[in-house]
């Protein structure tokens, strides 16, 4: 499985991973080797298969349309890394 | 100005955030304006081990939605993560529904009876929202109150022409979602939304151009603007031999122009995939029938209906059924008098007049469509002028009491008596005898003006049907006595 | 009684009757953690000791009243540090959230706490469970109690090692891919991943929501029962759980097997099984076929695929599962004072360890474009194949018996080099968590250094009732001694 340095970084940027270089290499090298054992994967029948449901099955459950306060929220700010005043607070977004 | 070349394609994308109490996945309050971040727990905040649980009125509110709009609901759809990075967005990832939506098809019915269609409408959670502080630039602040409120998301097929068209689209939605209870269609509050993507194509072909797409449209006429401005734009590109881009551009209200965004524009890879902490929603066709059965009569129907079991002409129409509220009041007015077009002229006019100055729905209308029926039946059998009504209106509307009682405590009956009539005829030709030459000598304009100071003189109350053959007959008498 | 040794059922029972203090039982706990704790590094955090006391204290004066005590009161039992508890912190073995504290509670913490057990403390895993020898953790790993130089198992580690040495009564762990049986077979203690929906999520840190149970660990398979109990049974708040009443298994745990069918895979017994376990497993089946069920030979064919499988969606469903963790709310943030992209990342670089990393990459590669087909959703529907075997399977048996582990306790940094060997020593566990079934490990034998083998048994959806039936009946047949050694010195072998 060809994974080299470059797409390990682009799968890397997805996730918000910030690899360098030497990470990116490394990981790189260690998903080519994962992902060339999953291959087997392939040799899996799975025509009409289709995808797997929990044995719970069933719908979704609906809960009623009533409001409850939150004590957890009314904390929610405590714990954030930065705020100011009753905002979180994160560098500049652009754009 | 020269034709265009080119044919405009349009896609609108819009969402409509659900009348619930509760947001869509937790039962925080679902509502706008309050302190940052204080409509909000641990599910909505994204925290670790929190799960999804759905909100039935949200299901039944995007049912309404689907069935108002004709769409084919769907019996089972699946939600979806639709995953990226953002601060307002506190899981890393929003659920929505990727290719399994609730609701596939529909269309919004336009003034000239075409239909715009609708490819699908989905349910999916609000994100929160984001302030750029100018006082300090290096951050930005984030508030998630509106994060998990409930919305539906509403796609149209490329199926408008002009912005213009995009206008009446928006304008039939929203009166639609209004209708039937869906959303309160507010984008000043949010809680509607569009996105718009526009390409050009030459005349006469079919495959579509690139498109670009349109963000921070805060109203129906910035939707408008600035498709008329991208329309301009991309023309003006190819008609230079240059490609247009395929970019995201943000309108500036202000500067009405648009400018693309500044990320830099990796394509968004979602990554969808079921959500696993939900099981499919099922919906039941008896559950759907039974939303069905308390939907309202729909704008357009409701239209058709008016003009013609009230005979009202289509303008006053579209007017009177612009509220579920005016057109039921309406309704009501007309249940008790039969001349309905005086009723809707009335009610188009004077009252929405009214409404509007003092910002009220017609449902809390200081004057009920039983004491309006009355004031207008007086009109109707002559007892007072259309004229004299408005003042009486104006008396009911702000201080209140009964039309027959206000007409005679104002003294406005009007003098439809012919003796009274033939009295004040013959002293305003005496009195204006220069006119009245001026008429005899062929001047037919005159007569309005000896009309109007017989109305004058009779303190605006003759009845001006009565008096208008009066004089006239006087004035001829008078001619002929000439000629003899 | 022998508070150090004794099952926590009899020590519940005996609390209840006033033959032993709950007082006693918390000190007999609080002395194994005094001395082998600062050995075995089972625990994250711990509860204060006075506070312990205290509350051991009130039980046994509701009991000298008379009051009703709620049916685990006084029990000591540690919770695995991806189960949030309000007031404690939960750091899932990650820096990530290191200095977390969760504003709830779990909905199974609640229903222990409910039912009156004392929680002694927050135990040791592999970071955000992803890894099987607890060498993931943030904070330095968890050592065997039956060899100090060996693994506990992973990722419930911490929670597994406690069990053994007695610093806890029972505790739950987590099972995505064997994360609760894996470390119990290697500690010598039984352990239970329920079915898939049997116990509520809500308050687990979720790794693999399609795959992720919480479970009980016991001294013993009566204790494992009495915990299921508990805290099995509809969550309003968790749409995954399954809309059934939980318990009940405790009652019918001695009903015996005569009749029951035991199936068995060959194929689970060929290359890459270690002898001794595999002698080990066969005692345990033929102790079932001694109490009077009847062996049945079994094929689940799909289980090559399973590993792959397995991998890919789970990865995939933690790669979404883990954005959450970027800094902006809660947790570590890092390179605050750069842009927002690169405190994203230099958040995510730093908190998340190099297994997390490598986990990351391969679920969000498996459903990125253009790949999302042939990985993803093939693995989904694998998925589906190993359930149709496991149905084709149940058919003529109903609970499947076979090896827990390809080995014994491993040595302590002998797989950290090689994530793919350590992917595959998993491939006995996880076709439970492909398929939702539940699965329970008792403890069978010793290999020659004494380290325990477990046998591995599985069952039908929401059949914990027979599963935990025939798991009492191996443990009847007293083939493992149980308790780990005094000296909890090296193992050689």
């Amino acid at each position: 499985m060809d994974i080299d340095k470059d797409e390990a970084k682009r799968i890397a940027e997805l996730a918000r991973l910030g690899l360098d270089d030497d990470d990116a290499k490394r990981l790189a090298e260690e998903m080519a080797a994962i992902l060339e054992c999953f291959r087997a994967l392939r040799e899996a029948d799975v025509e009409g298969v289709l995808p797997w449901i929990a044995p719970v099955a069933g719908s979704a459950p609906e809960r009623p349309d009533i409001v409850e306060k939150s004590r957890a929220g009314k904390n929610a700010l405590d714990g954030a890394p930065d705020r100011a005043g009753r905002h979180f607070r994160v560098p500049r977004v652009i754009g | 100005m020269a034709e265009s070349p080119f044919d405009i394609v349009i896609g609108l994308e819009v969402h409509a955030r659900l009348l619930t109490e509760s947001k869509i996945f937790c039962p925080c309050a679902n509502r706008f304006g309050e302190e940052p971040n204080s409509l909000v727990c641990p599910v909505c905040l994204g925290m670790p081990g929190v799960l999804p649980v759905l909100n039935h009125r949200a299901v039944d509110l995007a049912v309404r939605a689907a069935l108002a709009l004709d769409g084919r609901i769907r019996p089972v759809s699946v939600f979806a993560r639709k995953n990226y990075f953002y601060p307002d967005l506190p899981k890393g990832y929003q659920i929505s529904q990727f290719d399994r939506p609730f609701c596939e098809g529909g269309a919004v019915p336009l003034p000239d009876g075409s239909k715009i269609e609708l490819i699908r409408i989905h349910l999916e959670e609000d994100a929160g929202k984001l302030l750029h502080p100018e006082g300090d630039d290096g951050h930005s602040l984030v508030d998630l109150n509106r994060c998990g409120d409930p919305l539906i998301e509403i796609v149209t097929a490329p199926v408008i022409t002009s912005p213009e068209e995009a206008y009446l689209f928006l304008v039939g939605l929203k009166e639609i979602l209004l209708y039937a209870g869906v959303s309160d269609c507010n984008m000043e509050e949010g809680s509607l939304r569009c996105d718009a993507n526009l390409s050009l194509r030459p005349r006469g072909e079919t495959k579509l151009g690139t498109k670009t797409e349109l963000k921070n449209l805060n109203s129906f006429s910035a939707v408008r603007a600035a498709l008329r401005w991208e329309a301009t734009r991309q023309e003006r590109t190819l008609l230079d031999g240059k490609k247009v881009n395929h970019e995201t551009l943000l309108w500036n209200a202000e500067t009405k122009e648009a400018s693309p965004m500044r990320t830099k524009e990796e394509a968004h890879d979602y990554r969808y995939f079921p959500e696993p902490d939900l099981p499919p929603l099922v919906i039941d066709p008896s559950r759907i029938d039974s939303i069905r059965a308390t939907l309202p009569e729909l704008p357009g129907p409701k239209r058709e209906r008016f003009m013609k079991e009230y005979g009202v002409r289509r303008y006053d129409a579209e007017v009177l059924t612009s509220s579920a509220e005016l057109a039921d009041y309406y309704e009501k007015v007309a249940a008790r008098f039969p001349d309905r077009a005086l009723a809707a002229a009335f009610l188009t006019g004077t009252f929405l007049r009214y409404l509007s100055e003092d910002d009220t729905a017609p449902g809390l209308a200081p004057v009920g469509p039983g004491a309006l029926a009355r004031l207008l039946s007086l009109v109707r059998d002559e007892t007072i002028s259309l004229s004299a009504a408005k003042k009486v209106f104006d008396v009911l509307w702000k201080e209140g009491g009964e039309p027959a009682e206000v007409v005679d405590r104002l003294a406005l009956r009007q003098i439809s008596d012919e003796g009274e009539v033939e009295k004040l005829v013959v002293s305003v030709i005496d009195e204006n005898a220069p006119q009245v030459e001026q008429f005899l000598g062929g001047k037919e304009k005159v007569f309005g003006f000896l009309v109007g100071a017989a109305m004058k003189k009779s303190g605006g109350r003759a009845n001006p049907s009565v008096l208008g053959e009066a004089l006239r007959a006087a004035l001829e008498k008078r001619r002929g006595g000439r000629r003899a | 009684m022998d508070l150090r040794n004794a099952p926590a059922h009899t020590i519940r029972d005996a609390i209840r009757d006033g033959s032993i203090e709950a007082r006693a039982v918390v000190e007999s706990v609080l002395d194994a953690i005094a001395r082998d704790e600062s050995d075995l590094h089972c625990y994250l955090h711990l509860a204060g000791r006075d506070r312990l006391l205290e509350e051991a204290d009130r039980v046994d004066e509701a009991r000298r009243r008379g009051d009703p005590l709620p049916l685990l009161a006084g029990i000591p039992c540690a919770l695995k540090d991806n189960i949030v508890v309000k007031g404690m912190p939960a750091t899932c073995g990650s820096k990530m959230l290191e200095r977390f504290h969760p504003p709830y509670t779990a909905t199974a913490a609640r229903r222990l706490l409910d039912a009156g057990a004392l929680i002694t403390g927050k135990t040791n895993m592999d970071e955000f469970a992803m890894g099987s020898s607890t060498e993931n953790s943030a904070f330095g790993a968890t050592r065997n109690p039956w060899g100090r130089d060996r693994v506990p198992g992973g990722s419930s580690g911490g929670s597994a090692a406690a069990v053994a040495a007695g610093e806890a009564l029972f505790a739950l762990g987590s099972d995505t891919g064997g994360s609760i049986r894996q470390p119990a077979a290697f500690c010598g203690v039984a352990g239970l991943k329920p079915t898939y929906g049997a116990v509520s999520r809500r308050g687990l840190v979720a790794f693999a929501s399609s795959f992720d149970q919480i479970g009980p660990i016991g001294r013993s398979v009566r204790d494992v029962a009495m915990v299921f109990d508990a805290i099995a049974g509809v969550d309003p708040r968790d749409s995954t759980s399954a809309t059934r009443e939980g318990g009940g298994t405790e009652e019918t745990l001695d009903a015996g097997v005569a009749g029951l069918r035991v199936g068995v895979a060959e194929e689970f017994f060929r290359e890459g099984l270690d002898a001794e376990v595999a002698r080990a497993v066969r005692r345990g089946i033929e102790a079932l076929r001694v109490a009077g069920a009847a062996v049945v030979d079994i094929s689940l064919s799909s289980s090559r695929f399973a590993i792959p499988a397995y991998y890919i969606a789970a990865d995939a469903e933690a790669s979404a599962n883990l954005a959450r963790f970027d800094g902006v709310r809660y947790g570590l943030r890092r390179g605050a004072s750069g842009s927002l992209g690169g405190m994203y990342r230099a958040t995510r670089n730093d908190g998340f360890g190099a297994e997390v990393k490598r986990r990351i990459l391969i679920g969000t590669f498996a459903l990125s474009s253009g790949y999302r087909e042939a990985w993803y959703e093939r693995a989904m529907k694998v998925r589906s194949l190993v359930a149709a075997d496991y149905a084709a399977a149940f058919e003529i048996c109903d609970i499947i018996a076979g090896p827990a582990t390809p080995t014994t306790a491993f040595r302590l940094g002998e797989k950290q080099n090689d994530p793919l060997a350590m992917y595959l020593s998993d491939v006995y566990t996880i076709s439970a968590n492909l398929a939702g079934l539940p699965a329970l490990v008792v403890p069978c034998g010793s290999d020659r250094s004494g380290l325990p083998v477990a046998i591995q048994l599985t069952g039908r959806a929401f059949d914990e009732a027979t599963l935990l039936g025939a798991g009492a009946a191996v443990e009847r047949a007293g083939l493992f001694s149980g308790g780990p050694r005094a000296d909890g010195g090296e193992h050689h072998g």
